[in-house]
């Protein structure tokens, strides 16, 4: 009798271990597909089905006949089967799939012995894992054969044909808990270099299972790194920037030019600059240049430009660098043409100080100056002030009392204008030159007239952007 | 909307059912197993217009559009000119196919190359016209569509170079042919690599196609032979495809439906060298929105294909 009872006892205990360690797992008919159309599990746990397209009619038919939940129906129903030996369950939906894997089927993979007291061994999810360069990959581990006990597994990351600045090395630990089967993930960032290469690979290897759980296989896989890179593309030679801006003083101006889209073999371009209203030769040197790349090689190359740095007061002046006659099978990209924009930085920015020559205009902000030259004349002189307001002044070239011109700058720095306005009359028939300068930014704008010529009244309402 | 009733449908397999019945009796068996019923799956299901099987009757119902090849002409009243177009049907193969059940099953919709059909126009006072078309049911490539089209036509623009028109159409009809099944397929038995979907027969299914709508069309004629047109168009679809297919055990009597606007655009050169015979050469475009993936979002899988048209006036 006591027998019995112990008996009776160890079967209960037993019964009860099992029911603690099976699983339940779901899958999904969604729309014409099964979610998830692959599903691990162990001996012993089961696998509910749950339909939730309710316009169509499906049900779930094992191709060995093993199962079925009977007719196909639409609406909400479920069905449960418990897996009690290990194999590959493949099923399909009658109406919409196929026992061939086409279309609405699946399969259900059962491992391990159905023993609920092992604590299985832990194995990557497949041999490779891959990922586009640049893209993070997410590599899984399983737990088969076993879930008993909270076991767990270290995992490290090391050089393949990658190496150390093609991806991220990471090591860490997996932990699951008593009765977890579900796989676990840890993911390795790569990192993107434009270079045109082969595949390279990183290893991955688990060690140090812990909890009693063993290592399956594969305990070691290889990460693959997609080379995204066109290869046997010669590539597109550009500048990096469509527009440079730069001061006169500065020296010289760099251009960038730009390989991208491939780097096979060696390809040049000829980069030429072209004068805008900076002029070779007076305010820039010059440059007609072949540029090359290596074969592999998409490093941006810098071209220098020199600038001439004079004394002279000229306004924002502007020259071109063109690319032409790409060679090497590279074709040329956007921007193939770049506007260098060089500022006149000889008018001194600072306050504005008024003197007999100057007047500064617009709350002082703008310095305004005017050089005459009369017939004869050797070089220019200064035009001499008469100050009148904050914003309006005169000058007069040979005597005070001939007053030469009225002139005055607006602040009409709001809607719809928004600009600086500079406005004047003279009453001359001298050579002259009017410079106004913006003390805050160095821009310099300037009127002229020409020896001989009744001077035109001037009428800028776009003289000068407002800050 | 489910499996209701049973079906004995005469066919393949209900023959070879027949025939292991007289087996079964011969040898003393019990006739259960081949006197079974088959089970009847009806899913009826009105389906999204961007929906992959919708996309693949658009197709067709666009392919088979009778365009009006440049502006309609203004004809005597009792004139009459008798034509035959032939259009080219871009083949739909790949994963283009992969229609059935929202995107995951391949269907063989690629049966005709060409399309071909006679017309006839009838001069009617007003300048209008009216052209009746018809795609006889003559059974070819697997296919035996029967397509009957009609359209009311009348220049309304008639400068010195310059001439437009509008043209009301439509059409309906029927295409029969074993989509679900193909006969090659039910032919391969329990063969699943050629057979997955064990068809146990040729399907016998439908294709409803039905559209009217309007197409605007101006051409130039500076006095050549030559006259090139365009145009576009928009129509209103309404589409059916019945499956009629044994296929794992069952018979899919499922009614598929989708109705909704289309537009398309034509442009061609029509040669009027003869006095009572023209040729007319045409690109058609309709762009068919589809949604390949579930949740993916729509994409434009465009139709695009050459027609021709030969007419000749009879009086």
């Amino acid at each position: 009798m006591r027998h019995t009872v112990h008996l009776l006892a160890a079967a209960l205990a037993l019964v009860a271990a099992g029911a603690a360690g099976a699983a339940t797992h779901n899958v999904v008919s969604r729309d014409f597909v099964f979610e998830p159309a692959d599903l691990t599990i162990q001996v012993g746990d089961t696998v509910t089905w749950t339909n939730t397209n309710t316009s169509n009619s499906h049900n779930v038919v094992a191709n060995d006949g093993s199962f079925t939940s009977g007719p196909a129906r639409n609406g909400s129903w479920t069905f449960s089967h418990t897996f009690d030996s290990p194999g590959d369950f493949r099923y399909f939906c009658q109406p919409h799939g196929s026992a061939a894997g086409f279309g609405m089927a699946g399969v259900v993979r059962v491992t391990g012995g159905g023993a609920s007291d092992e604590p299985g061994n832990l194995r990557f999810s497949g041999g490779n894992f891959n990922v586009d360069e640049g893209g993070t990959v997410t590599v899984t581990v399983q737990r088969v054969g076993g879930d008993d006990g909270a076991v767990s597994v270290s995992y490290a990351t090391s050089n393949g044909s990658a190496g150390g600045a093609d991806y991220q090395s990471r090591s860490g630990t997996l932990s699951w808990a008593d009765n977890d089967d579900s796989p676990k993930t840890f993911q390795v960032p790569t990192v993107e270099d434009n270079q045109v290469e082969s595949d390279e690979t990183v290893n991955v290897l688990l060690s140090s299972p812990g909890g009693g759980a063993g290592l399956g296989a594969p305990a070691g896989a290889t990460i693959t790194i997609r080379d995204d890179d066109v290869a046997g593309t010669p590539g597109q030679l550009s500048f990096a920037a469509a527009t440079l801006s730069t001061n006169e003083s500065g020296g010289s101006v760099a251009v960038v030019v730009r390989r991208t889209g491939g780097t096979t073999g060696e390809v040049s371009v000829r980069l030429m600059t072209h004068d805008g209203t900076a002029t070779g030769g007076a305010d820039y040197t010059h440059v007609d240049q072949v540029v090359t790349f290596g074969p592999g090689d998409a490093a941006d190359k810098t071209i220098t430009v020199p600038l001439a740095d004079d004394a002279t007061l000229e306004p924002l002046e502007t020259f071109h660098a063109m690319l032409g006659t790409p060679t090497g099978g590279a074709s040329l990209g956007e921007p193939s043409m770049v506007a260098i924009n060089v500022t006149d930085d000889d008018a001194a920015t600072g306050p504005c100080v008024e003197d007999a020559t100057t007047h500064c205009l617009a709350g002082g902000r703008f310095r305004v100056t005017v050089d005459f030259q009369a017939p004869g004349d050797p070089a220019p002189r200064p035009g001499q002030t008469i100050p009148l307001t904050d914003d309006s002044g005169l000058f007069w070239f040979f005597a005070a009392s001939n007053v030469e011109m009225l002139i005055k700058v607006l602040d009409a720095c709001v809607e719809p204008f928004n600009r600086f306005w500079v406005f004047y009359a003279a009453t001359t028939n001298v050579a002259f030159t009017v410079n106004v300068v913006d003390t805050e930014t160095g821009m310099l704008q300037q009127y002229s007239n020409e020896q001989g010529q009744a001077a035109l009244p001037v009428q800028d309402t776009n003289a000068f952007t407002c800050p | 909307m489910s499996l209701d009733d049973r079906s004995q449908r005469p066919s393949r397999p209900g023959l070879t059912l027949l025939a292991a019945a007289l087996l079964a009796a011969a040898f003393g068996l019990a006739p259960a197993a081949a006197a079974q019923e088959v089970p009847v799956l009806r899913d009826d299901e009105d389906l999204d217009f961007d929906r992959p099987e919708a996309w693949a009757m658009k197709y067709f119902a666009m392919v088979s559009m009778a365009s009006g090849f440049g502006v309609p002409a203004a004809r005597e009243p009792g004139a009459v000119d008798f034509a035959f177009e032939v259009g080219w049907i871009p083949s739909i193969e790949g994963e283009d196919a992969r229609v059935g059940f929202r995107g995951t099953k391949q269907e063989d919709l690629d049966k005709a190359p060409l399309m071909a059909r006679p017309r006839v126009t009838f001069g009617l006072p007003a300048s209008f016209s009216l052209e009746l078309g018809w795609v006889p049911p003559l059974e070819v490539f697997d296919a035996k569509p029967n397509l009957v089209t009609v359209a009311l036509g009348r220049p309304l623009f008639q400068g010195r170079a310059w001439r437009a028109g509008a043209r009301l159409h439509g059409m309906t009809g029927v295409i029969e042919s074993d989509i679900t099944c193909p006969n090659e397929v039910a032919a391969a038995g329990p063969d699943l690599d050629r057979n997955p979907f064990a068809c146990e027969a040729p399907s016998e299914d439908e294709v409803d196609l039905t559209y009217y709508g309007v197409e605007l069309t101006a051409e130039r004629d500076a006095g050549g032979a030559w006259v090139p047109y365009a145009g576009l168009g928009i129509s209103e679809l309404d589409m059916e495809f019945q499956v009629d297919a044994f296929y794992n055990g069952l018979h899919d009597l499922s009614l598929l439906t989708a109705s909704g606007s289309q537009w398309h655009g034509v442009a061609g050169l029509r040669w009027e060298g003869l006095e009572r015979a023209a040729v007319g050469v045409e690109v058609f475009y309709s762009p068919l929105e589809v949604e390949r993936v579930a949740g993916a979002g729509s994409e434009t899988d465009e139709l695009l294909n050459v027609r021709a048209l030969v007419s000749y006036r009879v009086r």
